[in-house]
């Protein structure tokens, strides 16, 4: 392990709430400069680009690479062989797939656990199991799912002896995961229910189809993540998060999104459980910084306006730092809000992108 | 907005104008409608002033590339033109023959003014009362159509009226769709939506949502070739079903010409400041951002792919195919093949809703690509630099122009 690998960890470990800005910029140099060193592709396009660790003095000019390159190139700062780990993106067999190839989970587990804990269970004590029932797949059978690694990470932290995963063979198992809810819904142990948005709307489906609903204790908490593409369906997520509380009987301000991304080993939660009662937003892990950018330009834009996501996220240590994600975004306050894609909008034209094409032919 | 109680007023408003109609001659009709596409056509016409003038802010083209867009695309939509599908389409005896719906309703959509012409003018043509809602990014191509119909003749002008009202109004969606006829274009999520909301008995002429390649055949002249592909992309900013995604460039070494990439490049920067990229979205910047960044980093690791950028335009040369995803707004990959068996496979995917490919081709080639190119059923194949002018008897989607909106008696005695 590099030093600054080593310090990152500390950081996350020993003072995961601390901001520092002096720090931060340090080690974004060094894993920068160790990056650069060590992950051919990533030299290379930043030589292009004129910037080198040389020329660099501030984390904002270091070059981001885009999310969808991870999908073509191996963008590792470690020899192949040393490889310990691959999470992929979600996609068909057919599909490309981005993959983040890590020599170890120490940092990605490492940033997950702060922010999955402020995030989800900011009032509960570190001691507290809480019954964890996760729509995904166990991380034994997705083993290379960073959401199922994730969550399987958490359940054994702290999860109690009936927390699940309903998902196998790809199918949600709706039997058990309403018997699940319905012992839940008599327990005294804090429930947490954790699943894609595509999972909660099939879920809701099948409760809607047999005309079950639940009213799950106050204590009930619940994380959404993902969007809906490649879905046949699709629907909008205030529109989704009413549903849920029509049937599951949990509020909106208990339903906390996730956003989050294979490429990042950092992930964000809303702030509606760790301040409540405040404007929902994305809180920043401090070892994170977000900026939103003109897509064109590459310019920072003012707070407030709608730029592209980037990230340069530490707990990247072995991959790309710098990442700049195709979302749409704005800063608001200490943190920011992802913009949904707008839906059901109407084309500009009649041509389809050729990977929505792609899509279709494959299918 | 209109409400549904108002639309219901507008059919009957249609219907009373109706009456008139029917004491009218089709080719009477067919006359006034060839002098609106004859006026369309003149560039210094009033219409064909106020289409350009109007365009760029309702649809966020830049000025010159409208302009260049209607000058190109009308020229050959004349009355002419007009009575000679006619004649193609429906026979010397067409009003016996053939009888328009008495109502249509027509849903446009997209920002491109060609196709909102042609779904107004088509059932007029054979006698229709038309009904048109207009898209949310087209404001101006009815409005201007409907007010030099009504100028050139009142009477028939009556006959086509226009209507907005919210997408999620499903009331006055459902008043609307109460046509013995409707025509929409849009996506296959939009048109299986409205498929669903029509009586089985409706005849649904629905225009999905396609897309278009270019090909440039081994012995096509550089320059030449580069200019066509170059003015195919620009137009309406790459976004028509008519714009190339995406090119293939038949070279025998499985290498891009150094000549043919320096005539592309060339080719990109000129037509980017004389027709300048219009405005997109912060959606559609992040897409093209992803592609452009991404083909950067291959780019740089990889001698065979490569990227040149200019104010408002990208082009990748990728060595690999098929292509990735085609962010569209004048970002064009540029693949070599082969042979025609290697075009063939890479292009195959694309085939099930393949509109046009766009040939630029030395005239030895020109027949083995045109067969070779046949074989996907594209529903044309085009001169490169002339794609985005089809004749008006293109048979969109592979369908007549008019032969969706009417109902043929044949007549066995």
């Amino acid at each position: 392990m590099t030093q600054p690998e080593a310090e990152v960890l500390r950081w996350m470990r020993e003072s995961p709430d601390v901001r520092d800005d002096e720090r931060f910029l340090r080690l974004a140099l060094a894993l920068f400069a160790h990056q650069f060193a060590h992950c051919e592709p990533y030299r290379r396009f930043c030589e292009g680009r004129g910037r080198t660790p040389d020329t660099i003095q501030a984390w904002e000019e270091i070059p981001t690479v885009p999310t969808g390159a991870f999908k073509e190139l191996r963008l590792a700062s470690f020899p192949e062989e040393r490889t310990q780990h691959v999470f992929r993106t979600s996609g068909t067999a057919t599909d490309q797939r981005g993959e983040l190839h890590l020599e170890s989970l120490e940092a990605y587990e490492a940033s997950l656990v702060p922010s999955f804990e402020r995030g989800l269970l900011p009032d509960l004590s570190d001691e507290l199991a809480v019954r964890m029932l996760s729509l995904v797949p166990s991380p034994i059978e997705a083993p290379d799912s960073s959401l199922s690694h994730m969550l399987g990470v958490m359940h054994d932290r702290r999860g109690d002896s009936e927390s699940q995963f309903f998902v196998e063979d790809g199918e949600l198992r709706e039997r058990s995961i309403q018997s699940a809810l319905e012992a839940a819904a008599a327990a005294t142990t804090p429930l947490l229910l954790c699943g894609t948005a595509f999972a909660f709307v099939h879920l809701l489906d099948a409760m809607a189809a047999s005309d079950q609903s639940f009213v799950l204790p106050a204590s009930a908490r619940i994380m959404e993540t993902g969007g809906f593409k490649g879905r046949a369906r699709a629907m909008d997520r205030d529109a989704l998060y009413e549903w849920i509380t029509d049937r599951l009987g949990v509020p909106s301000e208990r339903i906390v999104n996730q956003y989050g991304m294979t490429e990042l080993a950092s992930q964000f939660y809303d702030t509606i459980l760790s301040q409540p009662g405040e404007p929902r937003q994305k809180r920043i892990p401090p070892w994170v910084r977000v900026r939103m950018v003109d897509p064109e330009s590459g310019d920072e834009v003012a707070n407030g306006e709608v730029g592209v996501i980037r990230i340069v996220d530490l707990a990247n240590t072995g991959s790309i730092l710098a990442i700049q994600t195709a979302d749409l975004g704005m800063m608001r306050g200490d943190g920011f809000e992802v913009l949904g894609r707008a839906r059901g909008a109407e084309a500009r034209g009649c041509s389809i992108a050729a990977d929505e094409m792609l899509s279709a032919a494959r299918s | 907005m209109l409400h549904a109680p108002e639309i219901e007023a507008a059919w009957a408003r249609l219907r009373e104008a109706g009456r008139a109609l029917a004491a009218r001659s089709q080719e009477d009709n067919l006359e006034v409608l060839a002098r609106l596409l004859d006026e369309l056509a003149l560039p210094g016409s009033e219409t064909h002033q106020r289409l350009a003038a109007d365009l760029p802010e309702a649809t966020g083209f830049h000025p010159a590339t409208v302009r260049a867009g209607l000058e190109l695309a009308l020229a050959g939509w004349t009355g002419e033109a007009l009575h000679t599908l006619v004649q193609t389409e429906l026979g010397p005896d067409a009003s016996r023959r053939a009888r328009g719906f008495d109502t249509t309703a027509v849903l446009l959509g997209g920002a491109l003014p060609m196709p909102t012409i042609l779904s107004l003018v088509a059932p007029l043509v054979v006698g229709s009362l038309v009904l048109a809602r207009s898209g949310r990014h087209d404001s101006v191509t009815a409005r201007c159509i409907a007010d030099a119909l009504n100028r050139l003749d009142p009477e028939l002008g009556a006959c086509l009226s226009l209507s907005r009202f919210a997408r999620d109004e499903r009331e006055a969606l459902d008043a609307f769709l109460r046509a013995e006829c409707v025509v929409a274009t849009g996506s296959d999520e939009t048109l299986a939506e409205i498929a669903g909301r029509i009586d089985p008995g409706t005849r649904f002429v629905g225009y999905g949502h396609r897309l278009s390649v270019a090909v440039i055949g081994a012995e096509a002249d550089p320059a030449e070739a580069a200019d066509a592909l170059a003015l195919d992309v620009a137009l309406w900013d790459q976004l028509g079903c008519l714009s190339p995604i995406a090119a293939w460039v038949l070279t025998p070494n499985g290498k891009i010409p150094d000549a043919l990439e320096a005539e592309l490049v060339r080719a990109f920067g000129e037509l980017g400041k004389r027709l300048p990229r219009g405005v997109i979205s912060p959606e559609a910047g992040a897409a093209l951002a992803q592609e452009r960044d991404g083909a950067e980093l291959r780019a740089a690791s990889n001698e065979r792919v490569r990227l040149h950028a200019g104010e408002g335009w990208t082009l990748v040369i990728e060595p690999s195919s098929p292509t990735g995803p085609a962010p569209l707004h004048r970002f064009l990959r540029v693949h070599p093949v082969p042979d025609l068996a290697a075009l063939h496979s890479n292009l195959a995917p694309f085939a099930p809703r393949l509109a046009a490919v766009g040939l630029a081709a030395g005239a030895e080639e020109r027949a083995r690509l045109v067969a070779a190119l046949r074989t996907l059923a594209p529903s044309r194949i085009a001169p490169l630099g002339r794609m985005q002018a089809p004749p008006l008897s293109w048979h969109h989607d592979g369908q007549g122009v008019l032969w969706p909106l009417v109902r043929f008696t044949d007549v066995e005695l």
